[in-house]
């Protein structure tokens, strides 16, 4: 995972999805090490550092919770609890520091769908400006959001995590199998059923 | 053959002169082959979706549906990728981090070799005196 690269931008309209970047690139090795850098720097009593590393990975983090949870307020609590997590436990960091930290905020958020049933999850829109200059279209937009909160909701976890770091975080198989620890074909498999079920449940309204 | 598959499909006019589409163009996607079943649909459409091939073009019917469906729920999450963790956040959890007791916070591998090598040394000097004690019982007896 690199945040911020060019690399997790994508030329939707010629190409779904080809501009994701794939496997371990040189960037990421030097990312890797400038994070073992600042967790050396940490464990030598520079707390300070650590805003380093939330700054450096909390977007995707953060929106990994958020399509998991469905809730801004949700999502924020399960970044905090699992960046105060890391923090304790930096010291045992072995390898990728954003592969590590990913995995708390994955179980965090599988922990917290575990024990929480909800009947209705939406995105807070009022923090979030539409930019749209129709209003009509804005509120199209509005009732998509929705709608594809309630279904991606109604998918297993498993199936609404692969489906969200394959779709909206935007990276590859490679890397995906990489953070969950399973195959490409598996993963695959997992968006495409993903896919299928959105499909069903959203074409009618919308193609 | 593509138009002809088409029409199998029943998803094109028959008799319809064939005009130039996109699909036509060469684009590295030339030889694909216009799906011929639901099934194949999916597979092509999976293909685009996971960034394998580009956008597939001259479907007709609920091909093409489905591809604007899609692309519907691409700016979504396009939109969904976008979004920025709240400014607050960062500070808010610097705020809650617990102290860093740097003593406990630096793992056995990672603390200074000598150290560990004198506890090593003690360990094995006391080792050798409870020996001692021990054999000295049993000389003893």
């Amino acid at each position: 995972m690199v945040p911020g690269t060019p690399g997790l931008s994508r030329r939707r309209k010629s190409n779904y999805s080809s501009a994701v970047q794939t496997t371990v690139t040189a960037p990421q090795i030097d990312q890797s090490q400038a994070d073992q850098e600042v967790i050396a720097r940490v464990l030598a009593g520079n707390r300070d550092a650590f805003g380093i590393l939330i700054q450096r990975y909390s977007d995707p983090l953060y929106r990994h919770a958020l399509g998991m949870t469905g809730s801004p307020d949700v999502a924020e609590d399960i970044l905090q609890l699992s960046f105060i997590k890391a923090f304790q436990h930096l010291s045992e960091v072995r390898g990728r520091f954003d592969a590590w930290v990913f995995r708390i905020v994955a179980n965090g958020c599988k922990d917290w769908l575990k024990n929480i049933r909800r009947t209705h999850l939406s995105y807070d829109e009022d923090d979030q400006p539409t930019g749209y200059a129709n209003p009509e279209e804005d509120l199209d937009r509005t009732e998509l959001r929705g709608d594809l909160d309630r279904a991606l909701a109604s998918l297993p976890a498993s199936l609404r995590e692969a489906f969200i770091m394959k779709h909206v975080e935007g990276r590859s198989y490679e890397e995906m199998a990489d953070l969950l620890g399973t195959t490409v074909g598996a993963l695959k498999m997992r968006v495409h059923r993903a896919r299928e079920a959105l499909q069903s449940l959203l074409e009618e309204k919308y193609a | 053959m593509l138009d002809n598959d088409m029409d199998r499909a029943g998803e094109r006019e028959v008799g319809r002169e064939r005009t130039n589409r996109p699909a036509d163009v060469p684009s590295g996607v030339g030889d694909r082959e216009v799906p011929l079943n639901s099934h194949a649909t999916t597979e092509v459409i999976n293909r685009w979706l996971d960034g394998d091939t580009t956008e597939p073009t001259g479907l007709r019917g609920d091909a093409a549906r489905t591809v604007e469906f899609w692309r519907r729920i691409g700016e979504e999450t396009d939109r969904r990728r976008r979004m920025a963790t709240p400014v607050h956040l960062q500070d808010k959890i610097m705020a809650a981090l617990p102290p860093l007791d740097t003593a406990k916070s630096v793992p056995l591998h990672r603390r200074d070799l000598r150290k560990s090598a004198g506890m090593i040394l003690a360990t094995v000097a006391g080792l050798i005196a409870l020996g001692a004690l021990v054999a000295s019982f049993f000389v003893m007896r």
